[in-house]
C-alpha cells in the first residue's frame, strides 16, 4: 500500500528518473530515489528488484539479498527475484545459499537465462571461479 | 562616409542601423525563437545525462501507469516540477505515526535530492538561456 499520498504518475516519474540515473552509472542517486519509493510502497516489485540490482552494482550483495528476501516473502514464485538472489549469493560467496537457490530455480522448470547458467557453472568450478569477477 | 557614420555611431554607443541581429536590437519574438531549442530541452539534456551507456540485464525501465502518455520535454519537466512541489508541501504538512517516521525520512531524502536536481537543472537552463540570447 502506498503512503504519503503519491499518485501512480508521480511514483512512475520518480522511478523513471531513478532508472535513467542508473543507466548513466549514477547508482547512488538512483538508489536514494528507489529507497524513497520503497518507503512509499514497500511492496512495489519494480522498486525492489531494481534497487537490489543497483546494490549489486555497488558491490553491496548483502543489501541486495535483504531486499530480495523481502520480495520473495511476498511472492515465493517470483522467478526473476530468485535469479537475482542467486547472483547476489554468488557475489557474496554464500555457496550453500547459492546452491539452494539454484536448486529451486531448476525445480521450477522455467528457462534460465544463458548468462546466469554460465555464471553458475563457473561458480561451481574452482578453476573458473578464481577468474570470475563479482 | 558610411564607414565614418558607423564608427561614430559605435563610439557613441548608439544603434547601428545595419547591424540587425545583435543582442540589443533583437525583438522579443526573435529572442523566443533563439531560445526555442533550449525550451524544448529535457531534464536529461540540461543535466547532460542523456548518454545511455550503462546496460545491466536487471535494470529496465518502469512500466508507465495506465493512461500515461509521454508529453514533450517541456510538459514533462513541468509535470515533474509540479509533482515535486506538491509532494514536498504535503510531506512537510503530514503528521505521520511513529511507525512511519523512518519511512518518512527516506521519502524526505528522496525529495531533497530531487529538489537539488531541480535547482541544478534550473540554474543550467538559466545560464544556457543567457548564453544563447547573448544577454550579459
Amino acid at each position: 500500500m502506498r503512503e504519503f499520498g503519491f499518485s501512480e504518475t508521480e511514483f512512475y516519474l520518480i522511478a523513471r528518473r531513478a532508472y535513467e540515473l542508473a543507466l548513466q552509472g549514477a547508482y547512488e542517486p538512483a538508489a536514494v530515489l528507489l529507497e524513497g519509493l520503497r518507503a512509499v510502497d514497500p511492496s512495489d516489485r519494480y522498486t525492489l528488484l531494481t534497487l537490489a540490482a543497483i546494490r549489486l552494482k555497488q558491490s553491496q550483495p548483502a543489501g541486495a539479498i535483504a531486499i530480495l528476501e523481502q520480495r520473495l516473502r511476498a511472492d515465493a514464485n517470483d522467478f526473476e527475484a530468485r535469479l537475482l538472489l542467486l547472483e547476489a549469493c554468488m557475489n557474496s560467496g554464500r555457496d550453500a545459499e547459492a546452491e539452494r537457490e539454484w536448486n529451486r530455480i531448476e525445480a521450477s522448470g522455467a528457462a534460465v537465462p544463458r548468462r546466469v547458467e554460465l555464471r553458475w557453472r563457473a561458480f561451481r568450478n574452482p578453476a573458473q571461479r578464481a577468474l570470475m569477477g563479482p | 562616409m558610411k564607414i565614418l557614420d558607423r564608427l561614430a555611431s559605435g563610439l557613441s554607443g548608439g544603434a547601428q542601423p545595419g547591424a540587425a541581429g545583435g543582442p540589443r536590437e533583437m525583438t522579443f519574438r526573435s529572442h523566443l525563437r533563439r531560445l526555442s531549442p533550449l525550451r524544448a530541452a529535457s531534464w536529461r539534456q540540461l543535466l547532460r545525462i542523456n548518454r545511455e551507456a550503462q546496460v545491466d540485464p536487471w535494470i529496465g525501465p518502469p512500466a508507465p501507469p495506465a493512461g500515461y502518455g509521454p508529453g514533450d520535454a517541456v510538459s514533462e519537466r513541468t509535470a515533474f516540477r509540479n509533482a515535486l512541489d506538491k509532494r514536498v508541501a504535503a510531506l512537510r504538512a503530514a503528521e505521520v505515526p511513529a511507525a512511519l517516521s523512518e519511512r518518512k525520512q527516506a521519502v524526505e531524502t528522496m525529495l531533497t535530492l530531487l529538489q537539488h536536481q531541480q535547482r541544478q537543472q534550473d540554474m543550467i537552463a538559466a545560464h544556457s538561456a543567457r548564453a544563447a540570447s547573448g544577454w550579459k
